[in-house]
């Protein structure tokens, strides 16, 4: 059998019988499971609130947010339910509801004031000011009953009322003829962006421990005495991939379980058109080889973790600076920023399946991030396997920064 | 034919500092060839260049017939310095992987690790993880590890440290049963009674340089003579200058060892000592051990013999 065949062989199925994986295979789905499971659930227990209301101005406050509640448009939009109760103006009557928030049966107490056309304030006393969601929406129906008011007071008759105070929908269209809304693109370009930078980094961090652990064991001389540094350094990347794989293979499997039992759960993470899976599944391949590589050169070198982890700084950098420069990307999607990082070998596997997402991608830039990328692999395992043959035996001593320049020109040992 | 390694000239330096200087030597099949040395002496270094681990600055090494190939390198069995086994993975695992590495098949490696691990009484710890052996255990389990594959070559690199003298033993009856087989092994160590007992052919290094080289009874030979240990008083004054005896260190309190030229020498010197009047308490005749001989030509051991002048200049620096 071929000597890296063996070499995949043994780190696949190391890893995969590892507890870590099993757990990581399975309890990050199962998490994630919860979390929408859970979601749903409180969002359907969820009661409705009761919102006491008095009322001193004689608008009718209380049955006009009634309606604009009822009207079925916001009952479509929204999954709480507010019923408003009018309330009578006794003296005792803002103690008394007071009392009623603090014990719970009432969530607020609007107060409208008499002089509510001049002061244009109205009263919301609750125990939580935070759900800026309601307080805007009554805001803006209790400015459209305030301002109904003075119009019909300047004698503008009712037909000509509500065509003044019709509001102006904004119409969304994306032009590139996407399916997804907005929200939703964004959430597919930045979960995959996202995905990917923890699985690269995930993987090609467990493949230079791999090498430190082989060094401090010493089973690394056995290693090179019985194949090539080559052997290792590919058997190593291959096998180490392929448990990648697997796990995320699993994943997918489990999301198509899900969508078969509960249609609908899922659909935000198959939302997504066919090819940017297909792409975002090549980058992951292309961008794991890369830093694995890449690594492998650090774990090599490096005799303790520490070690490792001063040096695969420099290494993670670009992966970072693609993360950091999402805002800049989601901007200007087309921009100077978002162009360069899609063709950078070192960032295009974390930029480009994000701006994919975000918006439609020239073929030619696609083309060209991908050349680059698959152009510069080969540099990189020829640069890799080098240190590594000088590096693999060296024990004791990590060598400085600044001599690994050295060590790559130097002529092989 | 050729033998199964040939080594002509070999050099290599690390840093400007020679590691190996100018080594030649053959291994022939069905010998056991002693690389003793020092730490640093350049026996790991040479090693390695022989398995093709690292390049040589020149020279060149032959392995059965030609330069180093992956053929011939899965006939070569391999046991490190410093032991490396993956500490989580169960005993029979890492022998099938070692094993298919060095090019078996699954088939063929099933019988022979049963058979090993039968014959070094790990049969029934086939299934621990190797970090639950003990360090004894370990050893042995990378002792299969290189035997597994029936390498024609065996090179290993201090090969008994760390084992009771049960387990030396057994693997002293492995090595020699190797050697009737027909194969051919080196070994590195620095237990010399034991190479002694073993060895068919040495090399001493000493910073890169064999100082000593050949056939275990020619090199005993080419010391030249043998040597004497005497006891009692006046014994070093009375042979001061005596012609064809050198004079020696001093192994133990009142012990003084010389160096004759010929052991015919022995009687003329007993005579000699007695009519000078020292008073001797032993007198025996030996020949040289390999421990006298590297003392002398590799040294190091004591710096204190050197610098009082027991062992010559040259061999301790």
């Amino acid at each position: 059998m071929n000597k890296s065949l063996v070499i995949i062989l043994r780190e696949y199925l190391v890893m995969v019988r590892k507890k870590s994986f099993l757990i990581s295979t399975f309890l990050v789905p199962l998490g994630m499971f919860l979390m929408l499971f859970g979601q749903i659930y409180l969002s359907q227990r969820e009661k409705a609130q009761d919102f006491g209301i008095i009322d001193r101005s004689g608008l009718g406050v209380a049955l006009r947010l009634t309606w604009a509640r009822s009207n079925p448009l916001e009952v479509l939009k929204g999954t709480k339910q507010y019923i408003f109760k009018y309330v009578e103006d006794t003296p005792e009557a803002v103690e008394a509801a007071e009392k009623a928030i603090k014990e719970g049966t009432y969530s607020a107490l609007i107060i409208v004031p008499e002089d509510v056309l001049e002061t244009q304030t109205v009263q919301f006393k609750a125990k939580n000011i935070t759900d800026h969601q309601v307080q805007r929406w009554l805001e803006d129906e209790l400015t459209k009953i305030v301002r109904e008011r003075k119009l019909r007071d300047r004698g503008i008759p009712r037909a000509d009322v509500s065509a003044i105070l019709a509001t102006v929908d904004l119409d969304l269209e994306d032009i590139t003829g996407k399916e997804q809304s907005a929200g939703q693109r964004l959430l597919i370009g930045f979960g995959s962006m996202f995905a990917l930078y923890m699985m690269i980094a995930i993987y090609s961090g467990m493949i230079m421990n791999g090498f430190i652990e082989d060094k401090a064991s010493r089973v690394m001389e056995l290693l090179l005495s019985a194949s090539s540094p080559r052997q290792i350094l590919l058997g190593k990347v291959v096998g180490i991939g392929m448990v990648a794989i697997t796990q995320v293979a699993i994943w997918v499997a489990v999301v198509f379980i899900v969508r078969e039992v509960r249609p609908g759960m899922l659909t935000i993470l198959l939302a997504a058109p066919a090819s940017m899976y297909l792409f975002t599944a090549v980058y992951f391949v292309l961008g794991y080889f890369l830093y694995a590589l890449l690594l492998s050169a650090v774990g090599a070198m490096c005799n303790s973790l520490q070690d490792a982890q001063q040096y695969s700084l420099p290494v993670f950098l670009p992966i970072i600076t693609a993360m950091v420069c999402l805002s800049l990307v989601m901007r200007e999607p087309d921009g100077p920023v978002s162009l360069a990082l899609s063709l950078i070998p070192l960032t295009s596997p974390i930029t480009m399946p994000a701006l994919m997402g975000l918006t439609t991608v020239p073929p030619w830039q696609t083309a060209a991030s991908l050349a680059i990328l698959a152009a510069t692999l080969p540099l990189i395992y020829m640069g890799a396997s080098k240190l590594f043959r000088v590096a693999l035996l060296m024990q004791g001593k990590t060598p400085p920064l600044k001599d690994i320049g050295k060590l790559l020109m130097a002529p092989e040992q | 034919m050729p033998h199964p390694i040939e080594i002509r000239n070999l050099r290599k330096s690390y840093e400007g500092r020679a590691a190996v200087d100018n080594l030649s030597f053959d291994l022939r099949a069905g010998t056991l060839l002693g690389l003793l040395g020092h730490n640093g002496a350049g026996k790991t270094t040479t090693i390695r260049i022989a398995l093709g681990m690292i390049r040589s600055d020149g020279g060149t090494v032959s392995i059965l017939g030609g330069p180093i190939t992956r053929d011939t390198r899965d006939r070569i069995g391999y046991l490190p310095e410093e032991r490396g086994l993956y500490p989580k993975m169960p005993v029979i695992d890492f022998l099938f992987f070692i094993g298919m590495l060095r090019g078996c098949e699954r088939s063929a490696i099933r019988p022979r690790a049963a058979n090993w691990l039968e014959r070094f009484d790990l049969a029934d710890r086939h299934k621990s993880p190797i970090q639950e052996l003990s360090k004894g255990n370990q050893q042995k389990v990378q002792f299969i590890a290189t035997l597994l594959h029936d390498p024609d070559i065996l090179i290993l690199d201090e090969p008994f440290s760390g084992l009771d003298p049960v387990n030396r033993h057994l693997f002293e009856e492995i090595v020699l049963e190797k050697r009737r087989e027909g194969k051919a092994i080196i070994f590195s160590t620095h237990v010399l009674e034991q190479a002694e007992r073993l060895l068919d052919e040495v090399i001493m290094l000493r910073k890169g340089v064999a100082v000593v080289q050949g056939k275990l009874s020619e090199v005993r030979a080419s010391y030249g003579g043998s040597k004497l240990d005497i006891a009692g008083e006046g014994v070093e004054g009375a042979l001061r200058g005596y012609p064809g005896v050198e004079p020696g260190r001093q192994p133990r309190e009142g012990v003084w060892r010389f160096r004759i030229d010929d052991r015919s020498r022995a009687q003329e010197v007993l005579a000699h000592l007695v009519r000078s009047g020292a008073r001797v308490e032993g007198f025996t005749l030996a020949e040289p051990s390999l421990n006298d001989i590297f003392l002398e030509r590799v040294g190091g051991i004591d710096r204190g013999l050197v610098e009082s002048g027991f062992i010559p200049e040259e061999a301790g620096a």
